[in-house]
């Protein structure tokens, strides 16, 4: 795929653009806040964890080796892989950069049985921040929020709101969560977001 | 809600996990050499028993991946899991399945202190 032409990028939009504004008011309080990242690179990967040649092979292209121990998320500078499952991950990184990545990738992975797919705009994420992030999610979600349970670090495929996700803690602050969520249930997960975030702003 | 133990993941809530019947229903090898009647009974028999019970489970929401559960289908206490293809752990008050003989002539160079 090619890279984003200047045009491309001024007409496309974000699934959560269009309450963009009302995420922002929601958010105008110390304890919690909520703001969509767009259009994030990702890259869904499939392959043996236990084949050096894949590993190596990803490492050579994303900079980053995949975690191989459950529901744990590698991390190096911008670009972030995600455990999915025991022989699947997703890759995410900053925006425009699906075309080069997979480029790398596919050279690598070429001769290995392993595959690497463009998923960019499958889902959104959602960054929820504060020290009342926890109880929000809570609200709406069977997941164990405990830190013994999901530490920094972590993500881990659930369901909040009745909508499946995959939830990751930051490496680096228990207090924020990202949300991916599927780009056409993401209204609804602001929406729901937005109004388990209502008690903590004290302007309400 | 029950918690069951991925065996990926880790413990999780039941909400996350579809159900697939019971386990160990092995395909025919040639579906077309059964009777309708031999047919039907790998389609639709099952055993339904009362108490311990194998079946199969998918972490859907999560890393979406099948395997076994034990579980008694009275007081949904589970007794084990295990991935698929993995050896069947005893029932309560069941036999430890044994562990298969080692074939009664092994090759020469795996014999113990073959070579030296």
């Amino acid at each position: 795929m090619a890279e984003l032409d200047t045009r491309a990028r001024d007409l496309r939009f974000s699934p959560l653009e269009a309450v963009s504004h009302r995420l922002v008011a929601a958010s105008a309080t110390d304890s919690v806040s909520a703001t969509e990242l767009p259009f994030t690179t990702q890259i869904g990967l499939r392959g043996d964890a236990s084949d050096a040649a894949f590993v190596k092979a990803v490492k050579a292209a994303i900079g980053l080796a995949p975690p191989s121990e459950a529901c744990t998320v590698a991390v190096k500078g911008d670009n972030r892989i995600l455990w999915l499952g025991p022989d699947e991950w997703l890759v995410v990184a900053p925006d425009d950069v699906e075309g080069a990545l997979l480029a790398k990738l596919e050279k690598g992975l070429a001769k290995l049985g392993a595959v690497a797919i463009d998923l960019t705009g499958n889902r959104t994420v959602i960054e929820l921040s504060g020290p009342s992030a926890r109880a929000v999610l809570e609200k709406g979600c069977y997941h164990d929020m405990h830190p013994r349970a999901f530490p920094v670090g972590r993500v881990v495929g659930t369901l909040i709101a009745h909508t499946q996700l995959f939830l990751e803690r930051a490496s680096d602050n228990p207090e924020t969560f990202r949300l991916y969520v599927r780009s056409s249930f993401a209204r609804h997960m602001a929406e729901w977001l937005m109004d388990a975030m209502a008690e903590f702003n004290e302007s309400n | 809600m029950l918690l069951i133990d991925c065996p990926y993941c880790g413990e999780r809530p039941e909400i996350e996990f579809s159900y697939g019947g019971e386990a160990h229903i092995a395909r025919p090898e040639n579906p077309g050499a059964l009777s309708d009647k031999e047919w039907a009974d790998f389609l639709f028999m099952r055993g339904n028993q009362k108490g311990a019970f194998r079946e199969r489970w998918i972490h859907t929401q999560g890393c979406r991946r099948w395997f076994n559960v034990l579980r008694d289908t009275t007081s949904h206490e589970i007794y084990a899991v295990y991935k698929i293809g993995a050896p069947k752990p005893p029932a309560p008050g069941e036999k430890p399945v044994a562990a298969k003989k080692p074939a009664a002539k092994k090759p020469a160079a795996l014999k113990k202190g073959a070579g030296k």
